[in-house]
């Protein structure tokens, strides 16, 4: 009978250790052994580590059976008075087979042995053991005891049976140690899985705090407890701030928030000291302050969750039935450098007496850190998701703004650079905080300066049109920012006045370059009233904001200002066509040749931002763009200049010298930009012929007006670009214009153009110069043109006492068209 | 599916191919087939192989001819009207040849510059400005 019995105990310990995911195991195997000895209650002791060296030596109950499922469970028996502490303390085998006879030996702490009596103890055996454990010291091995009680109408325990159970006390120590590592593993690995699953999927918060919920199930079925909670920080939104954000018992929980910077009971202290915590016996916090306070210093015990009505509740007691043991502990979850949250654990005696031993916490802190890991992974988530929409955000923002520039762009209507500003400042505010003022510069290339052409924001909105400000200093930031085509951030105080008085504000600033391939378009400044210098997420919004900008401010001020120019000019082309019936062709052509390129620039300025959205925009895409500019400036000049001649019959000049360092400059620049928009089917090239200017060096060209004179050469160079037959493999001479200066016999300085294409025949040489005359190879081999061009050059130079000489077309193909200066030695 | 195109402006053949074009292609094969002077498309229009479903768009201002060392002789109408209603020309061209497809006139020309010769537009010859959004083009090019 007793091998069965014993066999029945070594099934036990053999399913124990091979299933046990809680600690229940333990609790049977201790009403295995008691039924084994015919006794009606079993407990499993164990040594309370001492916080000082004054603290009562005490024991707790680990685990315990008692007949009938009564409950039995004590934190702090004193070695001295009761019978497991005595037989500890003498580490002997102590038989009490009645604890009531006074003339014992060991007198029995009238409060236990009242206890003993209530459960029907009379008779007690205890042995002494030793756990593998260590204390809170980390040098001596707890100490506890197995001991057995029987009532008064069992059988006394005899020495076979003590000698028994002193065999059973060696095995239980490693028993428990085996159950606990077995127990623990088989958490940390559901644990694992739980979360582990949960990082594998794209989630919300929802998804964390469910898959939370599990594991605070998982924790209170192990160990066993009545409430396991996390608290966690969710340092992006709300910093400070830890809030409940898993529980199994979530309706019982009625403070869900703390805050790092109160100590608000043992969740608080954990958040202020960072470091776990223990409670054996919360009811007795008051009793136990002493010792509960050496070991947490400052702790407190607020009853703010109502924890007894609570328990009540949740095992279902009515009023007049005493409270089970609650018992606390809580483990607080490490950050990189600071805790980002606690979890917490409260168990009770119910429905088996257990107290949260040292292995526990060492259990809960190991939980905590990969709740750590988790938390964390799932912040960096969505800080990332955040950003990455935030990204979207202004991608997708920016492009609508593309968009609607380029509607705009598409029906031809006036662009409000205005609004234009207003529309980016607004983006820039929602993506840059605090930015407040938005400035635009142009980079004028010549003149190598800055120049503020519009600002928006805190009543500086505006364009800056008629008294720009120009930045030329190169210590300036934004011209660094020119030279460094690179974002720079700066800081500086910036005075303003409003109705009282003067004040001056720290404002920190974005500089950002508005590049096109290498090529500075200019400067947006992102202005912060903030003292703190801009974050990164500012620079790179920065970043994307400018070149977007800066390219939609640079067509829509190029388109305006064209637009503008056709208005203007169609107006006053209807009103010349009213007053000169018999040229009707002549300025049909003209309104014709002007919107031409107006209507190119448009498209070509769609064009560029398609590119420009499929980040395949070049520098030539660019050039063409001014290229096209000029076109259309240059016909409308010329329109201006023709109705100004018409109504005065004399061109207003403004002579400076022309140096032959200008002319050069002027020719090769024109020479580039022309090329850029000659018919590419017939792969022209202009060619300036350096060597024959250079000869001119030794003079200065008369006095002439530079801006006539640019506009004759670009007159010619567009003449020759249109009527030049296409470059030919078999004769190098087509397909090449060529520019070239030369000192005729009298002294005379001349910049020639020549050209192989079109012809002009010796009678039609006179006419060329008629306003409106084109000849009939024109007419029929250019889609624009309309007879003024040459007209015009002829006018001009007539005003500067020069001439135009326009050579006919020799039998080999060659037409020659020759602006001749008189000289002007140089002094 | 064919676009037979008459525009002499090589910007807005590039914006053609690079907006338009690149849309079309994605819902089926079409190939853009362009002539850069009302002579070349004249001439290209007598042995063209032409599908119902092809589409023409043509420019209405556009040169005779290239400039060249020969130029074709053009004819007395060509010489009387010049190169502003050349589209036009080409479009007739296309309707005397009995062809009934689409033909849509994209021109910088505003509606009321045209206004006398859009009456004589039948019911499959469009009008549509250069300036007008891509979806217009593609709107009318499927219509």
């Amino acid at each position: 009978m007793e091998i069965d019995k014993s066999a029945a105990l070594a099934s036990l310990i053999q399913t124990a250790l091979a299933n046990s995911v809680d600690f229940s195991n333990l609790r049977n195997i201790l009403e295995q052994i008691g039924q084994d000895f015919g006794a009606n209650g079993c407990v499993l002791w164990r040594e309370r580590s001492r916080v000082v060296p004054d603290q009562e030596q005490c024991l707790y109950v680990l685990a315990s059976w008692i007949q009938g499922g009564k409950s039995f469970a004590i934190y702090d028996l004193p070695f001295d008075g009761s019978i497991s502490g005595e037989a500890i303390y003498r580490n002997a085998t102590i038989i009490d087979q009645d604890i009531q006879d006074t003339k014992n030996e060991i007198q029995v702490n009238p409060e236990l042995k009242q206890r003993l009596l209530d459960l029907n103890i009379q008779r007690v055996l205890a042995v002494p053991m030793t756990y593998r454990e260590l204390d809170v010291n980390g040098q001596n091995k707890l100490r506890g005891a197995l001991t057995l009680y029987r009532s008064g109408d069992e059988p006394n325990f005899n020495d076979d049976q003590a000698a028994t159970l002193r065999d059973y006390s060696n095995i239980i120590p490693d028993l428990y140690t085996s159950l606990r590592e077995k127990v623990s593993f088989k958490l940390e690995a559901a644990v694992f899985v739980l979360l582990g699953a949960l990082e594998k999927q794209d989630c919300q918060l929802n998804d964390v705090e469910k898959c939370y919920d599990q594991v605070c199930e998982r924790i209170a079925k192990t160990f066993p407890a009545i409430e396991v909670s996390i608290f966690l920080e969710d340092y992006l939104d709300e910093p400070g701030e830890f809030k409940l954000r898993g529980s199994q018992a979530r309706k019982y929980i009625e403070k869900t928030t703390y805050r790092a910077d109160k100590d608000d009971g043992f969740t608080g202290w954990i958040l202020v000291h960072t470091r776990s915590i223990r409670i054996f016996r919360q009811q007795d916090f008051e009793r136990d302050k002493k010792y509960i306070q050496t070991e947490y210093a400052e702790l407190e015990f607020k009853d703010s969750m109502k924890l007894g009505e609570h328990i009540r509740e949740y095992l279902n007691l009515g009023p007049d039935e005493p409270l089970p043991t609650i018992s606390t502990m809580a483990a607080p979850i490490l950050g990189k450098d600071k805790p980002i949250g606690v979890i917490r654990c409260t168990g009770t005696g119910k429905p088996h007496n257990y107290y949260f031993g040292r292995p526990d916490i060492k259990l809960l802190e190991l939980v905590a850190s990969r709740i750590a890991f988790s938390w964390t992974r799932f912040m960096n988530q969505q800080a990332m998701k955040r950003e990455t929409a935030n990204w979207k955000k202004l991608v997708s923002n920016l492009h609508k703004f593309n968009e609607d520039v380029l509607s705009e762009l598409g029906v031809g209507s006036m662009l409000a650079e205005k609004k234009i500003l207003r529309r980016v400042l607004r983006i820039a505010n929602r993506f840059i905080e605090d930015c407040k003022i938005l400035n635009l510069y142009a980079y004028d290339e010549k003149g190598r300066f800055l120049r503020l052409i519009g600002s928006y924001g805190h009543g500086k909105s505006g364009l800056k049109k008629d008294s720009p400000k120009e930045i030329k200093n190169g210590d300036d930031p934004h011209m660094r920012v020119l030279v460094s085509r690179k974002i720079q951030p700066y800081e500086r105080e910036i005075g303003y006045a409003n109705n009282l008085e003067n004040r001056s504000v720290k404002c920190s600033f974005v500089l950002a370059p508005i590049l096109i391939g290498d090529r500075p378009l200019g400067i947006i400044e992102f202005v912060k009233f903030a003292s703190q210098p801009p974050t990164i997420q500012d620079l790179r919004a920065a970043e994307l904001i400018a070149p977007s900008l800066g390219m939609y401010f640079h067509l829509a001020e190029l388109l305006n200002e064209r637009n503008k120019i056709q208005v203007e000019l169609e107006e006053s082309i209807a009103k010349q066509l009213e007053e000169n019936k018999n040229r009707i062709a002549t300025f049909r052509a003209l309104w014709h040749q002007l919107r031409t390129p107006v209507s190119q620039l448009r498209i070509r300025s769609k064009l560029l931002l398609n590119r420009y959205e499929a980040g395949t925009i070049s520098l030539l895409d660019t050039q063409m763009n001014l290229g096209l500019v000029r076109k259309v400036d240059t016909a409308s000049q010329s329109m201006r200049l023709l109705a100004d001649f018409q109504s005065k019959m004399k061109i207003d000049l403004k002579r400076e010298k022309v140096s032959y360092e200008w002319l050069m400059k002027s020719l090769i620049e024109l020479a580039a930009d022309s090329e850029l928009m000659l018919d590419k089917k017939k792969r022209l090239q202009i060619v300036v012929d350096r060597e024959s200017i250079e000869k001119i060096n030794q003079f200065n060209l008369y006095s002439f007006d530079r801006d006539f004179m640019i506009q004759m050469l670009n007159n010619l160079l567009d003449n020759a670009g249109k009527y030049s037959f296409a470059r030919r493999a078999d004769d190098g001479k087509y397909g090449v214009i060529t520019i070239s200066c030369h000192i005729m016999s009298n002294g005379d300085i001349c910049v020639s153009v020549v050209n192989y294409g079109g012809p002009i025949l010796p009678e039609e040489v006179k006419k060329c110069t008629d306003l409106g005359w084109r000849s009939n190879f024109a007419k029929n081999t250019t889609g624009e043109g309309s007879g003024i061009g040459l007209s015009l050059v002829k006018y001009i130079m007539d005003a500067h006492q020069g001439a135009l000489e326009i050579i006919p077309t020799t039998s080999d193909g060659k037409t020659e068209i020759r602006l001749r200066f008189p000289k002007d030695k140089k002094s | 599916m064919n676009i037979f195109m008459l525009e002499d402006d090589d910007v807005w053949i590039q914006t053609f191919n690079e907006v338009v074009m690149s849309e079309l292609k994605k819902k089926e094969a079409v190939e853009l087939i362009c002539y850069d002077s009302e002579h070349a498309f004249m001439e290209a229009l007598l042995n063209l192989p032409v599908h119902p479903e092809d589409v023409f768009v043509l420019d209405v201002m556009v040169r005779w001819t290239d400039p060249q060392p020969e130029i074709p002789q053009p004819p007395l109408n060509v010489m009387d009207e010049g190169y502003y209603r050349a589209g036009l020309r080409c479009q007739k061209a296309i309707r005397n040849k009995g062809l009934k497809n689409k033909v849509i006139m994209l021109t910088v020309l505003e509606n009321g510059d045209l206004t006398e010769e859009k009456r004589g537009f039948d019911e499959n010859t469009k009008y549509l400005n250069k300036k007008e959004d891509k979806q217009k083009v593609i709107q009318l090019i499927y219509s």
